[in-house]
């Protein structure tokens, strides 16, 4: 019996998986760190 | 510090976990090469079953100290049991579908991991809805609850009834197991995935407290 292709899709469908959540976590970590920024300098400019 | 950690320790380990699976490893019996999947459906399974008891206490604590903390640490485990589950449950379909010639069965094992699946996807519905910190936390906590209740069922249901999913191999009946290379294997192949896990666990709770940094900032600069 030789199932390759579903050895191959578990295989790809968990490293993908994986893979796509990490690109996710870095985007959202980018962005707020960009947004985060952003609300420091708008403090600093409101307080001078 | 410890992220980093973690992220070396599950660079380490997954090429060793790989090299069992592609190369050690034998095929199990009458199965041919997808058996090879138990050594990603078994500890995504277990692992989801696991990571419900985080969740549960992270609530728990929240409604004993109300210390937003504990929701926090919660709702991101509760994000990575919820990729857990949703992985578990693919890699076995596509295991079930040449073994059984059947997708899916409303077997109790996987109807009780469905549910468990539903119970996540309604717990972050719910927090996606819900715009009050407060109630967001007290309301998750009921899903939490769900979850724990569901987890030792599920951990039994194959223990105590006839299923279509095969009986266990781990802590089974007596005659149960396995080889001593599928059992290397799979253990290193779990603490592969425990390490990634974990390294993914420790990212989103970083984030999470940026996210709050920013909530409040927000409110700051509202305020002036």
């Amino acid at each position: 019996m030789n199932n390759l292709n579903y050895f191959l899709a578990v295989y790809t469908i968990v490293f993908v998986a994986i893979f796509v959540y990490t690109w996710l976590l870095s985007s959202r970590q980018k962005r707020l760190e960009d947004k985060l920024d952003e609300l420091r300098e708008q403090l600093k400019e409101s307080r001078r | 510090m410890r992220t980093k950690i973690l992220g070396i320790l599950s660079l380490l380990t997954m090429p060793v976990a790989l090299y069992l699976i592609f190369v050690y490893s034998p095929n199990i019996e009458d199965q041919g090469i997808s058996g090879r999947n138990l050594y990603f459906h078994v500890p995504t399974a277990i692992l989801g079953l696991l990571w419900v008891i985080p969740v549960f206490v992270g609530n728990m604590l929240f409604l004993i100290t109300r210390n937003h903390r504990w929701d926090r640490l919660s709702y991101c485990n509760a994000e990575i049991a919820f990729l857990l589950t949703t992985l578990a449950l693919l890699t076995g379909m596509i295991w079930a579908k040449p073994i059984w010639g059947k997708w899916w069965v409303w077997d109790p094992r996987l109807t009780l991991e469905l549910v468990l699946w539903l119970t996540f996807a309604g717990y972050f519905m719910l927090r996606s809805y819900l715009p009050d910190r407060e109630k967001k936390a007290k309301l998750s906590a009921i899903f939490g609850v769900l979850a724990m209740v569901n987890a030792p069922i599920n951990y039994m249901a194959i223990r105590l009834m006839r299923t279509q999913h095969p009986q266990p191999i781990i802590a089974g009946e007596e005659g149960s197991g396995m080889d001593p290379e599928i059992a290397t294997t799979l253990l290193v192949s779990f603490i592969a995935f425990s390490f990634l896990y974990l390294y993914l666990l420790d990212r989103r709770v970083a984030i999470a407290k940026v996210e709050e940094e920013v909530e409040y900032l927000e409110t700051a600069v509202q305020a002036q």
